[in-house]
């Protein structure tokens, strides 16, 4: 070949190419390859570290922002009317100190005419005690002056007036009763009473009556009986007259009036609808804050609260958990009714007896704030059973700072991209 | 073959290329506009890029367009790119391997000695993930898992080139292109608390540019043996748009501004040291260009050039023994890049190559293939070096251009 011609050595009479459908396929599996890469590691940090490649990551910063104000705040409900059961006593700072029990008159005045003539020989106030404390319980049966309903909202004082004394008990004497852990269930009533009634002298109790706590039990728990929503075995008043007969009438309306002094302890109850109202400020985070997560936090005390009583538990197997409901009021003003509703922010349950961090994801909200789509007006917590059960939760108030209550914003500052 | 295959062919690579843009780059390809591309194929990487006066008759996918003048046939060029590196950075180690379609060509002859290139072409890449673990500061109380810093560098620099190429006479050939140049840059960071409850918060700058230069090349025969090939690429002055984008909208940006790429020139002499054994040289330059939307380079950017040195055994004929008439490649290449880590002490790579290549069973084309063996960078210059080895493969397809007769059924 003369190394002249060596521009058209390579230009070669080829025969035709047969089959160009391979080269097709390895061309496009080559392409295809093509789309793969590796992480490459730590060794590109070299660039960042001395900063010939600039987007070096933002910082990242947890800040702990503490809680300003927290205020217990109470609405009423009609749970200790519509329940289940009733409860008598205390539990870890709720009070239930007034059990109200209302008869029917209709079926008091029928009990009057059908017994006409007859001498009472005795009466008891039959109490179907399904679950109690290990403690005693003194309390006084006292006629109410007042009337109430299982719908009404009850709290704390808020309840009929009773007669100063209470009913005597079947000695006519007006003695303590006393609820004991296993005890009897049956509360003599003075049989001049009952007969006055059969005799039409008195009338009969027309708003019905109150089981009044006389003194703190001495122990924590709840006696608890059967309500009249439970459809069987409600509280009754059992008559027995000298000829053999007798009568019982139950009553036709109960209700476990609630009551809860906070006294400084960070508390959120189901039933009694205690609601805690956090407030804080948000101003310290960054305002070009890129946050990961965000959360109220907050240290449960196991040893003040409860998820499920006893009664609860035995006789309908509910949930020990205690189910909570954090949301942003529309103000932060508990005397508007907007106070009341607002953005629910989170939603979890966990067990209000066991002493841990519980943390509330704040989501959305704390950007809302930060970047002004929403007015910080603060968050309550409250029982998501709010309106069916007696729940409570207790928190550490401080003043640790690491277990008072706190906000946690994660976030990371921007990227820089320029020197 | 028929002429809708070739189509095929064409168009395919083509879709996948300039969709999928350039991957698998150096770790140094992080910095600046990334990795320079140069152009060829597999023959141009087994001389070790000094083939810019060497003639290829067979090949769309050449170093100096100059020689598709001698293209007869609708010819395709294309070259697949496969690296594998370990990067040394201190004690820390990372291997690597990556897959990149630098260059798609194709060549159609419009008369004799007259051929019309298109095709797409990288000129700096850079794909480089990594991460590394990040930091939250605070109370421990606050904060007791694990973060992750993760990086995204992409970026890709193409152009399109429209040329013609024109062989004179049998002295010379000349080719003039119209490029279209494109492409873009994109880093992104994650910051990642690997909590599932937990967003992630994501920084981002995409960086487009756009222009349009121009290039010429020439390669001459200066004597029988001894031939002259030199290219010129002018200065492209990209217009940039970056965004800049945050997980964090309010904080997002725009902007624009200037981005200008000095000329680069290319000369090489190619000698036959006897009828089948030809040595090649080249030098390849382009001056220092601006640091503009990479300010940390300001003061640390240099002369981009390349001297390559090349032999190569040509192609015998085919009532030679197999092994004989293959083609043998070797070279040697020493490049400085742009960028100086730390400044003052540019980025090099030095690299061995060898290669060959085969016919195309039964067609017109070659398939070539190369393997470059070299380090990019330094520790004791840069803190930071890599051992690479990158295979390249080209293929080269051609067929008659001929108008297709209608048909009727």
């Amino acid at each position: 070949m003369p190394p002249d011609s060596f521009c058209e050595d390579l230009t070669r009479d080829y025969v035709p190419m047969p089959d160009i459908r391979k080269i097709t396929a390895l061309a496009a599996l080559l392409l295809i390859a093509g789309c793969g890469t590796d992480q490459e590691g730590p060794v590109s940090q070299k660039f960042i570290d001395e900063g010939t490649y600039i987007p070096g990551g933002g910082k990242t910063i947890c800040q702990i922002i503490p809680v300003d104000d927290i205020t217990s705040n109470i609405i009423a409900t009609d749970v200790g009317g519509q329940g289940s059961l009733l409860k008598f006593g205390g539990n870890r700072g709720l009070e239930f100190n007034r059990v109200l029990l209302s008869f029917d008159s209709d079926s008091l005045d029928s009990m009057v005419i059908r017994n006409a003539g007859k001498t009472v020989q005795s009466a008891h106030l039959n109490i179907p005690l399904i679950s109690s404390p290990d403690c005693e319980l003194i309390f006084g049966i006292y006629p109410l002056t007042g009337s109430f309903a299982e719908d009404d909202s009850l709290f704390g004082d808020d309840y009929p007036e009773m007669e100063s004394s209470p009913v005597p008990d079947e000695t006519g004497a007006t003695v303590d009763r006393i609820l004991v852990s296993g005890g009897s269930s049956e509360f003599g009533i003075d049989a001049g009473v009952i007969q006055g009634w059969i005799d039409q002298v008195t009338a009969p109790w027309e708003f019905g009556l109150a089981l009044a706590e006389e003194q703190q039990p001495d122990s924590m728990g709840f006696f608890e009986f059967y309500s009249i929503n439970y459809g069987q075995d409600p509280i009754s008043l059992r008559i027995y007259f000298d000829d053999s007969s007798g009568d019982t009438i139950a009553v036709n309306r109960d209700y476990s009036v609630p009551f809860y002094q906070p006294d400084g302890e960070l508390a959120v109850m189901g039933g009694a609808a205690i609601r805690l109202h956090f407030q804080f400020d948000l101003q310290s985070v960054s305002d070009s804050a890129m946050v990961h997560y965000s959360a109220l936090v907050l240290q449960v005390e196991g040893s003040d609260g409860f998820g499920v009583t006893v009664g609860e538990l035995q006789n309908f197997s509910l949930d020990a958990r205690f189910y909570s409901y954090l949301y942003a009021p529309d103000s932060d003003n508990p005397e508007d009714e907007s106070f009341w509703e607002g953005t629910g922010v989170d939603r979890q349950d966990f067990f209000a007896t066991n002493s841990r961090e519980v943390e509330f994801p704040l989501r959305g909200y704390t950007n809302d704030v930060l970047y002004g789509s929403r007015e910080n007006t603060g968050l309550v917590l409250q029982s998501d059973l709010e309106i069916t059960r007696f729940q409570k939760v207790s928190f550490y108030p401080g003043p640790v700072d690491s277990l008072s209550p706190y906000i946690k914003v994660i976030y990371s500052l921007p990227a820089e991209f320029k020197q | 073959m028929t002429g809708k295959w070739l189509h095929k062919i064409i168009l395919i690579p083509f879709i996948i290329a300039v969709s999928s843009g350039a991957r698998g780059q150096s770790v140094f390809s992080l910095n600046y506009i990334g990795e320079h591309s140069f152009r060829g194929g597999a023959r141009d990487a087994g001389l070790a890029y000094s083939s810019l006066a060497l003639p290829d008759s067979a090949a769309a996918l050449t170093m100096n367009p100059a020689s598709t003048a001698s293209l007869s046939r609708v010819t395709l060029g294309l070259n697949q790119r496969i690296m594998f590196s370990t990067a040394v950075y201190g004690e820390n180690e990372a291997s690597r391997n990556n897959y990149q379609l630098p260059a798609v060509v194709v060549a159609f002859p419009v008369h004799e000695g007259l051929v019309f290139n298109l095709g797409y072409r990288t000129r700096f890449a850079g794909k480089v993930d990594f991460s590394i673990p990040g930091e939250v500061d605070g109370p421990g109380y606050g904060w007791t898992g694990s973060a992750v810093e993760e990086y995204s560098h992409n970026g890709s620099l193409y152009s399109v080139p429209l040329g013609m190429a024109w062989k004179i006479n049998k002295w010379i050939s000349v080719e003039a292109e119209l490029h279209l140049e494109r492409g873009s840059i994109r880093d992104k960071i994650t910051e990642n608390l690997q909590n599932s409850e937990y967003s992630v918060a994501n920084s981002e700058i995409e960086r487009s540019y756009s222009a349009t230069s121009y290039g010429f090349s020439l390669l001459a025969r200066l004597h029988s043996r001894l031939r002259l090939g030199a290219t010129y690429d002018g200065e492209i002055n990209y217009s940039v748009n970056e965004k800049i984008s945050y997980s964090l909208s309010e904080l997002n940006r725009r902007g624009s501004y200037d981005f200008n790429l000095p000329p680069m020139y290319g000369v090489s002499l190619a000698g036959g040291i006897s009828a089948r054994w030809w040595i090649s040289t080249a030098f390849w330059l382009r001056e220092a260009p601006e640091a503009a939307g990479f300010e940390q380079f300001e003061d640390a950017l240099g002369d981009e050039k390349m001297i390559s040195v090349g032999l190569e055994r040509v192609a015998g004929t085919v009532s030679q023994p197999f092994f004989t008439r293959i083609p043998i490649r070797i070279g040697y290449y020493q490049e400085y890049w742009h960028t100086e880590i730390p400044a003052g002490e540019p980025v090099i790579s030095r690299f061995f190559t060898f290669g060959s290549g085969i016919e195309l069973p039964g067609g017109p084309g070659s398939v070539d293939f190369s393997f470059e063996f070299g380090r990019i960078g330094s520790s004791g210059a840069n803190g930071i070096e890599e051992n690479v080895m990158r295979i390249n493969i080209s293929i080269n397809v051609s067929e008659a251009w001929k108008r297709r007769e209608g048909r009727r059924y």
